[in-house]
């Protein structure tokens, strides 16, 4: 009989084990969206959501450069503009798939597509180790006055911060800033509309 | 069957806990639902349904000569607001796991069932109860997913199928400590 309950509790423990060994690792955020988009657009009163359209030539432009086509899902565009309704800049969300789950970015764009800034929003839980020495070391400063056509290296990044993986990272967010360059081109070459 | 109520301290002792622990991962259920999710059935249709039509991929089709910049005014407060929706990835995973967990807690509250002092017809009917409502509670989830012209009838499928489970545990709960602790200890003072 004891046996019995014993197996019987055995068996609770593990059914409440199941559901919770099927979550996936959870994202750390490490620079809240909202905040980065109003910090590295200071000359801003105003914020948009723009929602991108490319046309035919711009969206094969796109796959050419970064070999991906672009969502809403994987990239949100924000445009800041003064209390005029001019254009101060953009920044761009984006999230980047790595072989250890996605990394969130924010690419920030002057009105002339040049980088303002470049920082990691969100990070899985196991990456993490490999990303904050490169983001810590200075490494998205790199970034920083790149215009839009200019090709990303990821070796300028926290060149300093040595090991495969942190290397591997580095390349995933040049990757991201150079899908969020090519946004901005299209961004920066489309027509605007109302969005209502 | 039904020998459950005047079954030995320790069986009486196992079902009983088995069910309050049972509730406690119920009520965590249901906070997880309040998190993820929502109780009403526009809500769980909006979860679940497919994600509203990308502007970006679904305009960027092949013909439109020209790129186009629409864009609305947005409060930055909301950019970390998470809004969670289960795709139909997750939606696979979800039920990949929910369902053998449902179908054992089913099967544990059936074999409860079977133990108490019964109707052979009542136990039948908390038998389809305790099996029927995690299975239209998936059922319920994929119809508002693959369906979403019906989103609202099938979040209403979800949300009574989730009602139903919480009432077939209700029952059974109630069942047990009824017959095996508190009607037996008025017999047993009766008896006295």
């Amino acid at each position: 009989m004891r046996k019995s309950i014993l197996a019987a509790i055995m068996a609770v423990a593990l059914l409440a084990a199941l559901p919770a060994s099927a979550h996936v690792t959870p994202n750390i955020e490490l620079q809240k969206k909202g905040e980065f988009v109003k910090r590295s657009l200071p000359g801003a009163s105003q914020f948009f959501e723009q929602r991108l359209s490319p046309g035919a030539a711009d969206l094969a432009a796109i796959r050419k450069a970064t070999g991906w086509t672009p969502s809403s899902e994987e990239a949100k565009i924000y445009a800041g503009r003064d209390g005029q309704g001019r254009l101060v800049g953009r920044v761009i969300l984006v999230w980047v798939p790595s072989e250890h789950g996605p990394l969130g970015l924010g690419v920030a764009f002057d009105a002339a597509g040049r980088i303002l800034q470049v920082t990691v929003t969100d990070v899985g839980s196991e990456p993490l180790a490999w990303v904050r020495p490169l983001v810590e070391g200075g490494g998205m400063a790199a970034f920083a006055g790149l215009g839009a056509d200019a090709a990303p290296d990821p070796g300028k990044v926290a060149p300093a911060v040595q090991g495969t993986m942190s290397r591997y990272y580095a390349k995933v967010i040049a990757m991201g800033v150079g899908r969020a360059q090519a946004l901005e081109r299209a961004a920066l070459a489309a027509t605007v509309g109302d969005g209502h | 069957m039904g020998k459950l109520p005047t079954g030995p301290l320790e069986v009486r002792l196992a079902a009983t806990l088995f069910l309050l622990l049972l509730g406690v991962a119920d009520l965590f259920g249901a906070w997880e639902v309040r998190n993820f999710a929502a109780f009403t059935p526009r809500a769980v249709a909006a979860t679940v349904g497919p994600q509203e039509r990308d502007p970006m991929g679904a305009m960027a089709m092949p013909g439109r000569a020209a790129t186009v910049i629409a864009e609305t005014r947005v409060d930055l407060a909301t950019l970390d607001r998470p809004k969670h929706t289960i795709g139909r990835e997750l939606l696979v995973q979800d039920t990949h796991v929910h369902v053998p967990v449902y179908a054992l807690t089913a099967a544990a509250l059936s074999l409860l069932v079977c133990g108490l002092a019964l109707k052979s017809a009542v136990r039948v009917a908390l038998v389809c109860l305790a099996y029927a409502a995690p299975l239209f509670d998936f059922v319920g989830l994929w119809g508002a997913h693959l369906l979403p012209g019906a989103g609202a009838f099938f979040g209403f499928v979800t949300v009574a199928s989730g009602g139903a489970m919480g009432l077939a545990y209700a029952i059974v709960l109630v069942l047990t400590l009824w017959q095996c602790w508190f009607a037996r200890a008025r017999k047993e003072h009766h008896d006295a």
